[in-house]
């Protein structure tokens, strides 16, 4: 059986009914088609006893089949699926059902969305969308599209049931659960399809996906035609791709009248779901949480992080056995954090007989196996009787939803996140540490009940909870720059940008900003339409800063130059500056330095490393004397590779300037222009240290990171960054002719009001004259 | 920091808000826009859509936030003097090991063990004290389940001031909770909430509190056989509820007073010994002192000048390790 999922025309018959006829002796089909619920053979706990003897005789391995095969598209119930899931063989490989299975059938039917299968079954029915709200640990994500898959029957129109997943981790990681619990192969029934990675065949049937992918299929297929179902899981989250997925899902249901959507969302805001979908179903099914007992700080922390430190050591010294799991902001925090639990930990354990206690740190940028880490048990106690040992996980809100990890009975809780936010006015977005929202709090609080009744420990004050807290955390389209956004929703044929119905719509000023820029950036032409420019740049995913930047550059001659640095500003940050050896650090920076700035510093280090990459060094151990960060850049070498596979498809050359050329820098700075030309900042008058943004006129100061060596009184800076002071942060000298030259409708004279620029640039635009004019006298 | 903190300069630009982009009706953006049917003042989003209730103040105007440069908790501001005495230092204090069989002794090893943790972490970190609030079920908080044990987890951290502060909403709201108008005077209910707890023994917070009253007991026992208990002997005792006035107060008002209401006098005489005990530094001061007063047979010789010196110098030291006093010397005015 190699392919079931044939060309819709030909439909799957042709295969089964040649195989109903080789084992024509099944009495066991009929047994199996009507045996009452009572035999025992039915039971699914008792499954795998007579899995023998069904085998025995006349196999019913058509059974299954044959039983999917009577299904009534959208008319099945529950008890109908039920019992093709305890048949002995698999209904969609014909494979025997492993012991396996079975075992992990049982476990599915404890879960708490079982109990209200056939209840799902009739809204979904019903209606074309439905609202599902599952608390996590209700087993939504895993069982919702199986019970879809068997009522679907997708593989009848050659169509699939697609689960979308905000994180990448998520989708892999459930989509191989769902395959397992199958009793299928990763990458054949079930797969999953994440940014640079796809795992399907043409056999698949169920898949799971980021919802930034099925934003992309729906970029090349409006109607998503591929489909029968859709379901976007943890709507909650609301990330940017989400929104605008369920604002394109609400014209799509209209002219795909027999496109079922499924969102599903954790408890929070169903109704604002409910109604945004006009009036959608819901169906609620509770979560298998313990209750948690809330603590507040009768009187505000002066320092929450010395006080979430001592809260911890409190309760390991206090609480019975349990996990810790405690909420930072930063990477920064987190280590630190980290490092002095660890200290104070150690003294009581020199001191007393304390249990021993381990910490985890635990942020986006961390190593996968360090990750994997916080998974390990608890240490035992240091001898037999002894108090026992305790875990601490130090986290940003990474944990709070898309992270579960077991045996936390204690949250703490600061009450502090890092946010981004973007400010159009002065084109700032910037990630800061701001106070969560009380959605966010309890969700960080739910944590202590995974396993059994826990505590959450919040630094701050019920008055503080109820008054300075929002209710909900703003979703990700209101705290960004839409530029990307505006692109995609350009090229996937939105054409009344105003009239888009998202749920919540950004801000007027940010939408009229990210027009501005793509229609500085020759995205979108003087009518809002999409450019050649634009539909090349929507190619790439990245800031169509970035895009357009990297689609110029081989007219400056080093497309290959500015590919590397695009990838080095997709990555983290390379350059590692440990705070106990900042001078060593500072000093190998120096190494890799280039006056003109700090791309070109960027360029050279990574020029460095595959330098040295070439010569067969241990790479990390020469990272870590060089003060690089490894991991970066292995992930600016595979980041780069992925968008010269795009450069090759879309026949963008290739070039680079030969490194003794006078021009070699220069280009690169010119070419760098060509992106960053509405980054700019020009020295401020008298000062020698503060600049000014053009056009938006902020005062800054070069971020005290920067090697830019000359004095230069024009530079371009790729982030603004917003502290007690502002700062302009990776920075690169130009020439202001390169400027005016590049885009001179971003440089019209007269729509510079600051009077200094203006006179500066109007004397930069006379010697160009002057200079051309020689030159045609010449 | 008022002046005596460190300098923050910052350049602020002439328009830091950019309203010259924001108010120019020229721009590119803005153009658009407005041929597409947006008028100056209006969201974004459909004409009159159904969930257009639920839109935030993010979808008329960017979201604004003040940057955080510190590690001032979330509610706390520079400008209101909290205190941070370490008043809370010396809390949780327990009684020492008198053991007897096998397993009692293993179990007070285990408790004792516990408590001088307890104790060394407080003592390393601080003590922080947190006020429940309520029970987190499904998304929502719940005041109400399971209020005894609510109550004596309540009761196990919080210091002397939190308590009382809890004891008064706990009273209310056990008043606003009982429906039937049963609107008991808070002494009474406090007195069920004891009984409560009394029955709910495997509270730990119960046990440690019982350990607590178990050596009192004795202690008392010790105190009245002997009847001069010197204070360097007290101080030397570990646990929290040995004071001979709280002794002296008992004995008296058990006579006064019915059985029935002496869990409630129990309760009371515990907080202020706890109150005692983190006041620990004053405590054999404040006994000599009290000996004083005792018709206890040796009373140390102080007369005239040197008992108004003594008085005049446990006051001071008394004021000093009593915040509300210490915010009186100082000057300082309380935040609430």
């Amino acid at each position: 059986m190699a392919d079931r999922r044939p060309s819709p025309s030909s439909s799957d018959d042709g295969g089964r009914v040649k195989r109903q006829k080789t084992s024509k002796s099944s009495s066991s089909k009929s047994t199996s088609d009507s045996v009452p619920a009572l035999d025992p053979k039915q039971n699914p706990y008792l499954a795998h006893h007579y899995e023998d003897a069904s085998d025995e005789g006349a196999s019913d391995e058509d059974g299954a089949m044959v039983m999917l095969k009577h299904l009534k598209r959208h008319k099945t119930t529950a008890a109908q699926a039920e019992k093709i899931e305890i048949q002995a063989h698999n209904p969609w490989t014909m494979r025997k059902h492993s012991q396996r299975y079975f075992e992990i059938l049982n476990k599915r039917r404890g879960l708490p969305v079982f109990h209200q299968r056939q209840e799902f079954l009739d809204l979904y029915h019903k209606s074309q969308i439905l609202v599902f709200v599952g608390e996590t640990g209700s087993g939504k994500t895993t069982q919702i599209p199986q019970y879809v898959l068997y009522d679907d029957l997708p593989q009848r129109k050659g169509q699939m049931v697609a689960c979308t997943q905000p994180r990448r981790v998520a989708a892999m990681s459930v989509a191989q659960r769902v395959a397992d619990e199958l009793d299928v192969k990763l990458g054949e029934e079930v797969g999953y399809s994440i940014r640079f990675e796809d795992r399907t065949s043409e056999k698949t049937v169920l898949k799971y996906m980021t919802d930034g992918m099925l934003l992309r299929e729906a970029m090349a297929d409006n109607n998503l035609s591929r489909y029968s179902t859709l379901i976007l899981d943890e709507a909650h989250e609301r990330t940017m791709a989400t929104d605008i997925l369920m604002g394109l899902l609400k014209e799509v249901v209209e002219r795909r009248p027999d496109l079922k959507i499924i969102v599903m969302s954790a408890t929070l805001d169903a109704a604002k779901f409910q109604r945004y979908f006009n009036d959608a179903p819901l169906l609620a099914v509770p979560g298998r949480t313990h209750p948690v007992e809330i603590f507040y700080t009768p009187e505000p922390e002066r320092d929450y992080v010395d006080a979430a430190i001592r809260t911890v050591i409190q309760i390991h010294g206090t609480e019975p056995e349990g996990d810790i799991l405690l909420f930072m902001t930063g990477e920064e925090e987190i280590e630190d954090a980290c490092k002095r639990i660890g200290l104070e930990a150690d003294s009581i354990i020199g001191e007393l007989d304390a249990g021993p206690l381990k910490v985890y740190p635990l942020y986006g940028g961390l190593p996968p196996q360090q990750q994997q880490m916080i998974f390990e048990p608890a240490p035992p106690p240091r001898r037999p009787g002894g108090k026992p040992g305790r875990k601490v996980i130090v986290s940003t809100n990474i944990a709070e939803t898309s992270l579960t990890i077991d045996g936390i009975v204690y949250v703490v809780d600061p009450g502090f996140s890092k946010q981004k936010v973007y400010n159009p006015r002065i084109r700032v977005e910037s990630l800061l540490v701001s106070p969560i929202s009380r959605a966010s709090a309890q969700q960080r609080a739910g944590r202590a009940g995974r396993t059994r009744p826990g505590k959450c420990f919040r630094l701050y004050t019920e008055a503080a909870f109820k008054k300075e807290l929002i209710d909900q955390t703003h979703p990700e389209i209101l705290r960004s720059n839409l530029a990307t956004t505006v692109l995609q929703l350009k090229k996937l044929g939105v054409e009344d940008l105003v009239h888009f119905d998202l749920m919540d719509p950004p801000a007027p000023e940010t939408l009229m900003r990210a027009l501005e820029e793509l229609n500085y950036l020759t995205c979108l032409d003087d009518e809002g339409e999409l450019t050649d420019m634009g539909r090349l740049a929507s190619e790439f995913p990245l800031d169509p800063t970035l895009s357009v930047m990297l689609i110029c550059s081989p007219e400056f001659y080093c497309s290959s130059e500015i590919l590397s640095i695009v990838a080095l500003l997709s990555a983290p940050q390379i350059f590692s500056r440990p705070s106990s050896q900042r001078r060593k650090a500072d000093e190998m920076k120096a190494y890799f330095t280039h006056a003109g700035g700090d791309h070109l510093t960027m360029l050279n280090a990574y020029h460095a490393f595959i330098a040295a990459q070439t010569e067969g060094e241990d790479m990390y151990k020469w990272c870590y004397e060089h003060f690089l960060n490894y991991r970066s850049l292995s992930q600016v070498v595979s980041v780069r590779s992925q968008l010269q596979r795009i450069m090759e498809r879309q026949n963008i050359e290739l070039v680079s300037t030969p490194f003794e050329d006078k021009q070699y820098w220069s280009n690169i700075q010119r070419a760098l222009v060509s992106g960053f030309f509405m980054q700019v900042a020009k020295r401020d008058g008298s000062s020698n240290k503060t600049y000014k943004t053009v056009k938006d006129n902020q005062s800054v100061l070069l971020h005290p990171s920067t090697t830019l060596g000359q004095d230069s009184e024009w530079v371009i800076y790729n982030e603004f960054v917003l502290t007690s002071k502002n700062y302009i942060r990776t920075v690169t000298a130009i020439k202001p002719d390169w400027l005016l030259d590049h885009s001179p409708e971003y440089y019209d004279l007269d729509t510079i009001k600051d009077r200094d620029m203006k006179l500066s640039l109007q004397a930069v635009k006379d010697h160009m004259r002057r200079k051309e004019a020689m030159k045609r006298r010449a | 920091m008022g002046l005596a903190g460190p300098k923050k300069r910052t350049r602020i630009s002439h328009d830091p808000n950019n309203n010259t982009w924001s108010r120019s009706t020229d721009r590119f953006g803005h153009k658009i826009l407005t041929a597409q049917g947006w008028t100056p003042g209006s969201t974004l989003g459909v004409h009159n859509a159904s969930h257009s209730s639920h839109y935030t103040s993010a979808s008329a105007s960017h979201i604004r936030v003040t940057i955080k440069d510190d590690n001032l908790g979330l509610g706390a501001s520079t400008v209101t003097n909290a205190h941070t005495f370490g008043l809370d230092l010396f809390q949780g204090v327990l009684g020492r090991l008198n053991g007897k069989g096998e397993e009692e002794l293993a179990q007070d090893l285990a408790k004792r063990r516990d408590a001088l943790l307890r104790q060394v972490v407080t003592k390393k970190m601080g003590n922080l004290t947190f006020v429940s609030g309520g029970f987190l079920v499904g998304d929502r908080i719940e005041k109400i389940v399971v209020k005894s044990q609510e109550n004596s987890k309540k009761r196990k951290r919080d210091n002397n001031e939190a308590e009382e502060e809890i004891t008064d909403t706990r009273g209310s709201d056990e008043k606003s909770d009982n429906e039937s108008g049963n609107e008991l005077p808070r002494k009474e209910s406090r007195k069920r909430n004891e009984r409560e707890k009394k029955e709910k023994k495997t509270k730990k917070a119960k046990r440690k509190r019982e350990s607590g009253k178990h050596k009192k007991r004795k202690t008392d026992r010790i105190l009245t056989v002997t009847s001069t208990a010197t204070s360097a002997d007290e101080s030397d005792e570990a646990s929290p509820g040995d004071s001979k006035a709280a002794k002296r107060a008992r004995k008296s008002e058990k006579k006064a007073q019915r059985e029935a209401k002496k869990a409630e006098k129990e309760r009371r005489r515990q907080e202020s010994a706890k109150r005692k005990v983190s006041r620990k530094s004053d405590k054999d001061v404040e006994h000599s002192v009290e000996s004083d007063s005792t018709a206890t047979p040796t009373p140390p010789v102080l007369l005239g000048r040197n008992l108004v010196r003594r008085r005049f110098i446990q006051q001071k030291k008394l004021s000093s390790m009593d915040q509300q006093s210490l915010k009186e010397i100082f000057m300082i005015k309380a935040p609430t």
